[in-house]
Parts: C-alpha cells; sequence; structure tokens
C-alpha cells in the first residue's frame, strides 16, 4: 500500500548544522513517533504525518548546552505545512485539515 | 525590566507604527492599495510565525554570512574550481549565475514595492526583510561567479547579457511581470507560488548537485542562500491564508494569481531540470523524484488539500505539469543545445554514463524520444545547431520546442490571434495566461526585433558585444577552451596523479 | 598573482569587464538592469519603464558612478549592525541589572518617555518612504545605500520601542499607546507629523531624500541623538546617550552618502535625462516599442530645463522651512516637563554648522530668513 506522501509536513535541515541538527533530530524524534528521516547527503528531511512538534527543552538535552530557538533559523533550509505556533519554547508545524 | 513573551514582544517592535493620516489622504499615501480588487478588513490579525526583529535579523544573518564567506575563501584560496569531478559542471552554474543572480536582485526591488504598497505592518517588516536577503543573495551569488570568472569564460559582462541575450528574456520577463503587477499579486506571485512552491526545488537538489561533483562553494551559496528561503516561504503562506481569511470576495482573485504563477514559476524552472539531470556528471537527484517530492507531495497533496476548505483548487494546468515531468529536462536540453552557438553557457556531448543514467532513470522517455538527437552530436558537436532566430513563447520566452507530453513526436505549441497578429507558445499553460491579460503580454520585448532594427549594431561581432560574450565562449564544452584551461589547472595541481600502493 | 605558477594565473585579473576597486563594486555596479524591461505597470506610471530615469527630475551622465562612501554591502553592513544590535542590547541589560532607572530623575523619566517614544513613528515613516525610493532609484549603488538606512531606521524604532517598553519603565504596551496617541493628537507633534506624511505622498525619489536626509533629519537626530546627551547625562540617564552614540553613528552614515550624492548630482552639468545611456554602452538604443504594439517612445517626454542645481534648490526651498518649523514645534514636550533645552537654538546650531556648510558644498546658497 502506498503511503499518502501528502499528509506529511516536516523541514530540511542543513547537515552543516553537524551536532546541532543532530539534536534537532532527536527532539523531533522524542516528540514525534511516527517521524521519518529521509536523507540527501547535505541535508536530511524530517517528517511527520499531520503535525511535528519541536521543544526548545528537548534540543538542550540533547545538545548538552542552552539552545535558542533562534538558531533553527540557520539551519531549517525549508519546511512544508504550516508554522501554527512558534516562540522561544516550541515550534508546532500541521496542516489544518483532518485528512 | 518586564520581559515580554516574544510573540507580544514581536507585535510591540512591528505594529502600530503607522498611523491614519490626518493632513494627506490614505489613499495619496497608498495609492495601489484597492487597485487589484483585494479587500482587507481587519490586517492585524496577520501573523508572521517567524517574528523577526531588526537585532535578531542582524546578528542570525551575520552568522551566516560568516560562515559561508569562510567556505567561500576557503575555496578560492585552495583552488575548488580545479578540484570538482568534471568542468561541464560550470556551464550550469553560469547558466544559473546569469539566469538566477538577476533574479534575486530584481526580487530585492520587488519585495520593498510590496512592503511600500501594502499597508499592513507585519507584512512589511517581514517584506523587507525579505528585500535584504534578496539583494544578499545577489551578492554571495556574485562573488562565486567573480571568482569563476578569473578562470573561465562567459561572466564578465553579465549585466549586458542579463539585459540583451534572448535566454536571459527568460527569467527577466518573470519578474518583470511581478515588478509590473499590483502589490497583492506580486506578493503571491513571488512569495507564495515562487518561494513555498519552487524555491525548495531551486536550491536544494541544486546544492545537492554541487555538493555531489564537489563544488563546495556553490552547495554553501545554495545551503546558505535557501536558509532565509524558509522565512520567506512563511511569509508566503501567511500572506495567502490571510487574503482568502479576509474576504470571501478575495477568492477568485487570489485563484486566479494561483493559476497564472504556479505555470509561470514551473516553465522558468525548466532550466533548472537541466542542472538537476544533465549538468552534474554525479547526480545527486533527479528531476523526476524532485518534482515528485517537492511538488506534488508537499504542495499538491499536501498543502493545496488543506486549501480545499476555502474554495481553492489545486492550479490551472497543473496534470500538464505532473504529464511533462518524465520530458521536462531532455526537451530543455534538446532546446539549449540547439541554440548553444549564441548561448554564454555551454552544451556537452553526452557521454556512456550520461546516456545510462537517464535511461535508468526515465525508462519511458529517454532513450525512445531523446537519445538518438543527443547522439547526433557524437560525431560533430554542431550537427544539431538550429539556423536563424528561435522563434519564442510569448509568456514565457523559451523557444516553442516542448514536445506535447500526450504525443511527444509532436510539438505542443499553441497560436493565438489577438488584435490581428499571430502569436504563438510553448504551451496551453502559457497560451491561458496570455489570454487572461493579452494587453500586458504583448508589450514584450523580444531580441530578434531589436536585432532586425539594428539596435545591436550591422556585424555579427556587434551582437556578440552586445550579448556580453564572443563566440568562442559558447558552443560545446568538451571541445572548448574553458575545459583544457582545467585540465591545464588540474595538471598544474596534480589532481590526476594516480598513486600505486605496494 | 605573480607568485602563482603560469598555468594557474587567471585568465583575467578583473571579474567584469568594468573595472571593480574592491568588493564593495564588484557586487554593486552594474546589479540593475538599465535597458529592455518587458512590461509596463499595469496600476502606476503606466507608460514608464520599470527602471526609468523620468521617476527623478535630476539627470546624471553614470548612474552607477555613485559610491557609498563607507562602501557598505550586505556582508559588511549585517557585520558592523550586529556589533551594534550587541552593544544596544548590553546597554539595556546593564540598565535593567543596574537599576539604572531608579536613580534617574523622575522629571527626565517622564519627559524620555514622551519625547523618545512618539518619535519612533518618524523613524518608522521614513523608512516606510525610503522603500520607494528603494524601488525606484535608478541604479544599485543609490539604492542599496537607501536599503540600508531604511532597515537602520526600522532598527532605531524598535530600539526605542524596546527601551520604552523594558528599560525604563513597567509599564507595557501601554506606553507605546500613550506615544502613538502623543504623535497623532498632540499639537507639538503636529507639523512633524504633517511633514513626515507629505514626505509619504511625495513621487520623486530624489525629492525623498532631499526631503529626509537634507531637511529635516539632520535637525532632528542632532537633538535626538547628540545634543539631549548631556542633558541626559545631568538627569542621570546614561542609557540615552549610550543609545544614542550608536544610533548616531547610523545617522552619520546616512548624511554622509546622501551628501556625497548629491555634490554629485549637482555638479553633474547633464541636460538629457537620457544621456546615461552613453555611459552604459548604449548610444544606440532607439527607445522602446514593442512587438505588436508601439508604446509612446519615451525620449518624446519633454526634458527638464532647469539644471539639477537649480531643481535641488527648489526643493530645499520646500522642505527645509517647514523642517524647521516642524522640529521648533517641539518645544512646548520640553517645556511642559521644565526640561531646559531650546530647541530653536539647537536648530540654528544644525543649520549654521551642519547644513548650511553641506548645502554650500552642493553649490546652494540658502538662508533662512525668520
Amino acid at each position: 500500500m502506498t503511503v499518502d506522501q501528502g499528509q506529511y509536513v516536516g523541514m530540511d535541515l542543513d547537515k552543516n548544522g553537524g551536532p546541532v541538527v543532530e539534536a534537532i533530530i532527536e527532539a523531533i524524534r522524542a516528540d514525534n513517533p511516527e517521524v521519518e528521516l529521509v536523507d540527501f547527503n547535505i541535508y536530511v528531511k524530517v517528517k511527520s504525518p499531520w503535525k511535528l512538534l519541536l521543544r526548545r527543552e528537548k534540543v538542550e538535552e540533547y545538545l548538552g548546552r542552552e539552545w535558542t530557538m533562534d538558531e533553527l533559523h540557520v539551519f531549517m533550509s525549508s519546511y512544508f505545512g504550516f508554522i501554527d505556533e512558534w516562540d522561544e519554547d516550541h515550534l508546532v508545524i500541521r496542516w489544518n485539515r483532518e485528512s | 525590566m518586564a520581559k515580554l513573551t516574544a510573540g507580544t514582544r514581536y507585535k510591540a517592535l512591528t505594529r502600530d507604527l503607522m498611523w491614519d493620516p490626518k493632513d494627506v489622504d490614505f489613499k495619496k499615501i497608498y495609492p495601489l492599495v484597492e487597485a487589484e480588487g483585494i479587500r482587507i478588513k481587519d490586517p492585524k490579525r496577520w501573523e508572521d510565525p517567524f517574528r523577526m526583529t531588526f537585532n535578531q535579523y542582524v546578528k542570525i544573518q551575520a552568522e551566516k554570512e560568516h560562515l559561508h564567506h569562510a567556505i567561500r575563501s576557503a575555496f578560492e584560496a585552495n583552488h575548488g574550481h580545479a578540484r570538482i569531478v568534471d568542468s561541464r559542471w560550470f556551464e550550469g552554474v553560469k547558466a544559473f549565475a546569469v539566469a538566477i543572480q538577476p533574479a534575486e536582485y530584481s526580487a530585492h526591488r520587488l519585495m520593498a514595492y510590496i512592503g511600500r504598497n501594502i499597508p499592513i505592518e507585519a507584512i512589511r517588516f517581514a517584506t523587507f526583510n525579505q528585500a535584504l536577503d534578496e539583494l544578499r543573495h545577489a551578492q554571495i551569488e556574485i562573488k562565486h561567479y567573480a571568482h569563476m570568472s578569473k578562470y573561465y569564460d562567459g561572466l564578465h559582462a553579465y549585466a549586458k547579457t542579463n539585459e540583451n541575450l534572448w535566454f536571459n528574456t527568460v527569467p527577466k520577463s518573470f519578474f518583470d511581470d511581478a515588478l509590473t503587477a499590483g502589490p497583492f499579486e506580486a506578493l503571491i506571485a513571488i512569495s507564495f507560488s515562487f518561494e513555498y512552491v519552487f524555491t525548495n526545488i531551486l536550491f536544494l537538489p541544486f546544492a545537492a548537485s554541487a555538493a555531489a561533483v564537489g563544488d563546495e562553494h556553490f552547495a554553501s551559496v545554495g545551503k546558505s542562500v535557501q536558509s532565509d528561503e524558509a522565512r520567506h516561504m512563511a511569509l508566503g503562506m501567511a500572506a495567502l491564508k490571510m487574503l482568502l481569511e479576509e474576504d470571501d470576495r478575495n477568492i477568485p482573485i487570489v485563484q486566479r494569481w494561483l493559476d497564472k504563477w504556479y505555470w509561470r514559476c514551473y516553465r522558468i524552472f525548466s532550466v533548472i531540470a537541466t542542472l538537476v539531470d544533465y549538468y552534474p556528471r554525479v547526480r545527486a537527484i533527479s528531476w523526476k523524484r524532485a518534482f515528485e517530492m517537492y511538488v506534488e507531495d508537499q504542495v499538491l497533496n499536501g498543502l493545496f488539500k488543506d486549501l480545499f476548505k476555502y474554495g481553492i483548487r489545486p492550479p490551472r494546468n497543473f496534470e500538464d505539469t505532473i504529464k511533462e515531468k518524465e520530458h521536462y529536462s531532455h526537451a530543455t536540453m534538446r532546446i539549449l543545445d540547439h541554440y548553444k552557438h549564441a548561448n554564454y553557457f555551454r552544451g556537452f556531448r553526452l557521454q556512456p554514463d550520461d546516456y545510462e543514467w537517464l535511461s535508468r532513470e526515465y525508462p519511458n522517455t529517454f532513450e525512445r524520444y531523446y537519445a538518438p538527437f543527443f547522439r547526433k552530436m557524437d560525431d560533430h558537436v554542431m550537427a544539431v545547431a538550429a539556423p536563424g532566430l528561435p522563434a519564442v513563447c510569448a509568456v514565457c520566452q523559451i523557444p516553442c520546442e516542448f514536445p506535447n507530453p500526450d504525443r511527444p513526436e509532436q510539438m505542443w505549441t499553441q497560436y493565438v490571434e489577438y488584435n490581428g497578429k499571430t502569436h504563438m507558445f510553448c504551451s496551453p499553460g502559457c497560451r491561458d495566461i496570455f489570454l487572461e491579460e493579452p494587453e500586458k503580454y504583448i508589450q514584450w520585448w523580444w531580441p530578434a526585433e531589436s536585432y532586425l532594427s539594428g539596435e545591436f549594431g550591422p556585424t555579427l561581432e556587434d551582437m556578440f558585444e552586445y550579448f556580453g560574450f564572443t563566440p568562442e565562449e559558447a558552443n560545446e564544452h568538451y571541445s572548448s577552451r574553458d575545459y583544457h584551461r582545467w585540465i591545464r589547472y588540474r595538471e598544474e595541481l596534480g589532481l590526476d596523479k594516480t598513486f600505486q600502493v605496494v | 598573482m605573480a607568485f602563482q605558477p603560469k598555468t594557474l594565473e587567471p585568465v583575467r585579473q578583473q571579474p567584469w569587464d568594468w573595472p571593480t576597486k574592491n568588493e564593495y563594486e564588484e557586487v554593486t555596479v552594474r546589479e540593475q538592469p538599465y535597458l529592455h524591461g518587458h512590461y509596463r505597470h499595469k496600476y502606476y506610471k503606466t507608460d514608464y519603464d520599470i527602471y526609468d530615469p523620468r521617476y527623478t527630475r535630476i539627470r546624471v551622465k553614470d548612474w552607477d558612478a555613485f559610491r557609498d562612501p563607507k562602501r557598505l554591502w550586505y556582508e559588511t553592513y549585517t557585520m558592523s549592525r550586529k556589533r551594534m544590535a550587541e552593544e544596544v542590547e548590553g546597554i539595556f541589560d546593564r540598565a535593567h541589572k543596574l537599576g539604572l532607572y531608579g536613580r534617574v530623575a523622575e522629571v527626565w523619566k517622564n519627559f524620555s518617555m514622551d519625547f523618545y517614544t512618539p518619535l519612533r513613528h518618524y523613524e518608522y515613516a521614513g523608512a516606510v518612504q525610503l522603500q520607494h525610493v528603494v524601488r525606484y532609484a535608478m541604479g544599485c549603488p543609490i539604492e542599496q545605500a537607501a536599503t540600508y538606512t531604511a532597515f537602520d531606521k526600522q532598527g532605531r524604532a524598535q530600539w526605542l520601542s524596546t527601551w520604552a517598553l523594558e528599560v525604563v519603565g513597567d509599564e507595557g504596551l501601554a506606553v507605546l499607546q500613550r506615544g502613538k496617541d502623543l504623535w497623532v493628537n498632540d499639537g507639538a507633534y503636529a507639523k512633524l507629523r504633517r511633514y513626515m506624511e507629505h514626505v509619504l505622498t511625495t513621487e520623486d525619489w530624489a525629492e525623498v531624500l532631499v526631503a529626509l536626509h537634507v531637511a529635516i533629519e539632520p535637525l532632528i537626530d542632532r537633538v535626538l541623538y547628540e545634543e539631549l546627551n548631556q542633558v541626559a547625562l545631568g538627569y542621570g540617564d546614561v542609557v540615552i546617550p549610550e543609545m544614542a552614540l550608536i544610533c548616531a553613528e547610523q545617522v552619520a552614515w546616512q548624511e554622509q552618502w546622501t551628501e556625497a550624492l548629491f555634490k554629485m548630482v549637482a555638479g553633474d552639468p547633464t541636460l538629457s535625462r537620457w544621456e546615461y545611456l552613453k555611459a552604459l554602452g548604449y548610444e544606440r538604443w532607439p527607445g522602446d516599442y514593442r512587438w505588436g504594439k508601439t508604446l509612446t517612445d519615451p525620449r518624446t517626454t519633454p526634458e527638464e530645463e532647469k539644471t539639477n542645481r537649480e531643481i535641488l534648490e527648489e526643493w530645499v526651498h520646500r522642505w527645509l522651512p517647514p523642517a524647521v518649523e516642524a522640529v521648533v514645534s517641539l518645544q512646548p514636550v520640553f517645556d511642559r516637563h521644565g526640561i531646559a533645552f531650546s530647541v530653536e537654538q539647537s536648530v540654528e546650531r544644525t543649520l549654521q554648522r551642519v547644513v548650511y556648510p553641506r548645502l554650500q558644498g552642493m553649490g546652494i546658497l540658502f538662508q533662512l530668513t525668520s
């Protein structure tokens, strides 16, 4: 069965970010059980059905240092979905429809 | 100090700065606000999810500049240009240089126009950030070409090439179209259709290709530029949503713009398709796969399903773009090879590994419809040159040589009679755009006409002078002086030595 | 580079066919296309080209010849503004941690809230109309300087807001609301507000630069970011003067490049607005026409009859007197808080020391008769 690719929201992260990007990915994994990663060599696509949550606290936990959501600007090359919430603690990308 | 939350703070810093004028008429300050029929009731609701302030902007961007220019300096100091896997890549970079770089600059002026004329402050701060970003892109790209231009052909008079060459009318007319539209249409055209729907496919696959062939500098250009695009995409999405939610009467207007600009964006990306499928000798991804992922999955099946509730349907002619995905890069490369004797970036003779890759990635189309054409160049690189001036599409301005994807042995060319003249189009998509605004599109600048009128001067040399390059800078790559230069640089650096291990 | 092996020598020493001296020129000169715009505007100046010399009355023999004296391009601009942003944040942060506004005289606190907060609207209006300049000015060298200046103004408006919101007091958004109320309704601000509204309806982009950077801003910015520093220190406020030093750095640049521009313009005897085409190598350009439809030939638009200097003079006569009036009329804000400062004297000093000499440098003799 083919999965409806249109249901995914997500982001493309620049792998130049090294440990920061790895920590972002781990933080996303922790909060989004159905997350999928697709590797494109210089960047990595992180996608999740319908909704994706990223929390600063989680990133700090995996990174082992203080981290601000502003640092995401440097490494988030692209995203898909609507950015529903973005403040100093978290980011939510989602579609507005049910299915 | 009463620390405010990011949201409240952002609002306080970016809103309520303009006031209702008391001594002059509001419409004198904003003469274009009603021109397009868009109705705005409560623009204060509009939210820019990125909430960038001046301080954040300059700090984040200075950090990006620092990272990027460090990579650039290392690449330049270390003759990175000689270290890539195959120099034909540079022909693709040249195409990108003279097509996309001026587009970035136009977008810079355009975003200032939008921000000035739409009386919504949060949009204005986001558009002005973008106006700066676009200048940034124009400049970091030009720095790449400035270095390349010292070692290779084709770029040294890029401004003239941009102003006068037939090929450059394609991207130039696209941005000129937006620059001459009303501010809301321009916003949807660039921030939504261009940025959200298509820039991914511009910068991510091309940057991946750059990395695959070893052009670290261009990979960094692509990634650093694209890191600003996420912010532009957010602006486009938020703008679209606002216009749709503000007033039902906006919906048909927005639909018309989506229809127009989807196809307009798609067509200028034809050259990008060749930069993904043809110019890199080591490919990161195919156009077909990139299109499926970034446009079909993320936009047509993702976003447009979300817009259904507003009564927005997928853009007109979107099925055609899907049908064309297995033909697009090949048909475009064929066009470029037809006119490579009058272009500043060269075509090239396909190599055995190219035939193999293209056949494998495009099993339904490449061998059957396109490989025979490219094989003609095996014996003589100019065998496929088209004589004379190309007949170009009156909308996208690409030569009318796209096959009909339903019947690939036939051309897709369309004709419309208007005001006693026959106008020619590359496809139904471009024809439909013309039919909506014929008075606009009959104003296009057609280089052939300027040439025939004598503006380019009496001789062929004059014409090339006007184009900003010489005939030696055109044609086929592997037989060109650029290829031999590259080999010489590599020899000097000892890059082709093989070492035995005993 | 002489020490490179011959086989690695570049094929050309200069990247472009036109000479460039530095990175700024490499990324600035010939960025804007001058010819062959494809369409005409649908709604505004429907007969003008996309980049058209008729958006201003002044004429220049080579629009690309202008140079920003500081040579700012994106990299150098963001690097320098990052430093400024961090300094301002540091000032605010120290002010908060040291409780500096606890020691500042109440009278100055009240005055500064009523004075600096409304003026963020003045900075903002300038930024808005500079975006008009960015769109319509001729050539990248000029509009690039306008771009960064507009962004600086947005930045200063935000610094003033942050200061009012988070540093001087604890009132939150109400303080900004009151500032706007003063700006819109208080008689002391009426003339300045009206001046900015007229700037916002000025179409000639070069005239906008005269109205902003030659007339009003030198006068008001001297008060805001320079002359009040000593007064503030007298009342125990070090925050405003420290922030003002940084703002003054930006303002000095904006006046510097505008002065360089108008010196170039005033000394340029060019009479035809199409003269610049020669500098670009386009003297053969036959004017514009289109396939299937002839647009009006741009060259049939009558040429301006005055010289550049006369045009500048006309603009200075139009804008400087109301600018002086607008700034002088801010005096009641000082008086009602009992701050001893004569705006009129400050304006007079600036006219004598800055504005008149600058105008003389452009060959413009102008004296305000009171």
